[in-house]
């Protein structure tokens, strides 16, 4: 009997972020959510950091509301949402008792699964965060980013994998945000992160930048992966990821089997296809092998916004310039993986070592703090001579756990801007100021999500958008022997429905 | 992979899809006034009547401007 490999769709939650600058809204997104859960994916991934933040400040949209929602709507695949440690979905590091009082009400509001990860792969730093995950039931896939590095062998992630198990979780991603990994590295690394792990499930979410990632993943699952990360086609290749369909008929070929139904996966194919043309949003197209991805490692939404900025300042000249300057701060930094945020800490510091002249004339707060030790351990470590520059005294650099050095917040938030509706509402208030809340409780006080449930058929939104046309005067619809795609729809006098044999014309 | 029963016509047609009805629905917004038009989407048929006296007319039609006595111009979705 063939091998099953399974997979977890990234329309909802990575490939939007990649392509539509995470703006998906839960009316382009809750119509198709009972679609997709009978598809057959291993599990919907629905939350992230980037779509939390985009749904709070600029969608206007509750996360917690999208998440109870989705569920309503898939009853049967797992929703995943990923967790940034203990930084949870911004770029802050909580405390212990938020990063707690967050994995429970992960799992109360219907997330099945918890991708945890820690930007620095630091796995001293995980522990509360994948502790009480488990402890709410939630399934815990432990993720390590990959990047290119001295320090990042396959014995690196290896270990570090090894260590996610020993917390609870019963599956391992490997996370490549940059689609650095070549079909060569996947052939070591599969294999060395498997027998790290022994029977957790090993997946692999890779993106296509490079343009090496579809070729990545087929070769993958040769090689110990058990577990593939796909996009539906509309919303894959480019920064985002290979397209499901495509994955999935080439397993097919390969002797693999998948569980996914070719014929929902058509649909949904179709249903985002016209959410990019009513929306006006763009289709991923196939991205050319650029080995240039590999020397700055940086995910292509960042080199877009790194490139507009350079332009507002009048350096989009010296963008060579700045890319060069980022591989010396990432080396002198301690090798950091380039993604969130510690990729906003090289690109920033690049920048104004440029500007600046000097280099290191001025440090951001946040890259103080991550010198002296607050956001955990990094990969390698950081060049003596910036951390004397950075600390006052020997003292001043902290070790430990990120969320060990943050006091406890709960309390305080309830005292001085409670009280709340629900721990929901206190999670928001942790994480954001009133002056971002306040335009989000508005927003939620009048919306009615409960409208975009109905997965409604394409004849039904025809008839929709005709009801709304008063231009015409008469419309009919047949189809072929059989009408029933609008049977029973409301017919008006002004638009009536008929009954055709196949083959007349109306 | 599996191909289901509701996927892409379960009676061996082609369904209508998502992308059809916006291609129909810029073929119908596109027609002149006090014209009929009829769709062949798949296994669907459609047929439009616009009012004489409704908004302005849209330009760039598919030569739809013939007068209502005339036989409906006749568009086939791929």
């Amino acid at each position: 009997m063939s091998r099953g490999i399974p997979i977890v769709e990234e329309a909802l939650r990575d490939a939007h972020q990649c392509l539509w600058s995470t703006r998906m809204t839960n009316e382009m997104m809750l119509p198709v959510v009972e679609r997709m859960d009978a598809v057959g994916y291993d599990a919907i991934d629905l939350i992230g950091g980037a779509v939390w933040d985009v749904a709070v400040r600029f969608l206007l949209e509750d996360p917690w509301e999208r998440i109870r929602h989705a569920r309503r709507l898939a009853t049967r695949t797992p929703l995943n949402a990923w967790v940034r440690g203990q930084s949870l979905w911004t770029f802050e590091v909580f405390p212990d008792d938020v990063v707690e009082l967050a994995m429970e009400r992960l799992a109360a509001n219907g997330i099945r699964r918890a991708t945890i990860y820690d930007h620095l792969n630091d796995m001293d730093g995980l522990h509360v965060v994948v502790g009480k995950a488990v402890e709410v039931g939630l399934e815990v896939s432990g993720a390590l980013v990959f990047t290119l590095s001295p320090v990042h062998t396959d014995a690196h992630f290896a270990e570090r994998a090894a260590r996610f198990v020993r917390m609870g979780a019963t599956e391992v991603v490997i996370k490549d945000p940059s689609g650095l990994l070549s079909v060569e590295r996947i052939r070591a690394l599969g294999p060395a992160v498997k027998r790290a792990i022994g029977g957790a499930a090993l997946n692999l979410h890779t993106h296509c930048m490079t343009g090496r990632a579809p070729d990545v993943l087929l070769e993958s699952v040769d090689h110990e992966v058990d577990k593939l990360h796909c996009a539906i086609s509309p919303l894959a290749h480019a920064a985002s990821h290979p397209p499901t369909e495509w994955i999935a008929e080439n397993l097919v070929a390969k002797g693999y089997e998948t569980r996914l139904d070719a014929g929902l996966l058509d649909e949904i194919a179709d249903y985002f296809h016209f959410v990019a043309r009513r929306w006006n949003k763009p289709v991923g197209a196939p991205a050319p092998f650029d080995p240039r991805v590999l020397e700055h490692q940086m995910p292509g939404g960042m080199i877009s916004n790194l490139t507009s900025q350079l332009a507002t300042v009048g350096l989009e000249h010296r963008l060579d310039e700045v890319l060069d300057e980022m591989g010396r701060v990432r080396k002198e930094l301690g090798y950091l993986p380039i993604v969130s945020p510690s990729a906003q800490f090289i690109a920033t510091q690049a920048v104004l070592n440029l500007v600046r002249g000097e280099r290191y004339e001025t440090i951001p707060d946040e890259l103080r703090k991550y010198i002296l030790g607050y956001y955990g351990c990094p990969p390698a470590p950081i060049d003596q001579n910036l951390v004397d520059r950075v600390a006052g005294k020997s003292s001043d650099v902290v070790t430990g756990p990120s969320g060990s050095h943050v006091p406890p917040a709960l309390d305080s938030i309830r005292e001085e801007r409670g009280p709340f509706e629900s721990d929901d509402d206190l999670l928001l208030a942790a994480m954001y100021p009133d002056e971002v809340l306040r335009p989000l409780f508005e927003a939620r006080a009048t919306a009615d999500y409960t409208a975009f449930h109905h997965a409604y058929t394409p004849a039904e939104y025809l008839l929709k958008e005709v009801e709304a046309r008063p231009g015409l005067r008469t419309f009919e619809i047949s189809r072929g022997a059989d009408f029933g795609v609008v049977h029973g729809h409301r017919q008006s006098e002004r638009f009536r429905a008929e009954r055709f044999r196949k083959g007349n014309s109306p | 992979m599996a191909r289901g029963s509701d996927g892409g016509g379960g009676d061996g047609g082609r369904a209508l899809g998502y992308t059809d009805v916006l291609d129909i629905l810029e073929i119908v917004d596109g027609a002149g006034e006090e014209c009929e038009v009829v769709v062949d989407a798949g296994d669907f048929h459609l047929r439009f009547v616009k009012e004489a006296a409704g908004g302005p007319t849209p330009a760039g039609t598919f030569g739809v401007e013939a007068s209502p006595a005339a036989a409906p111009p006749r568009r086939t979705l791929p």
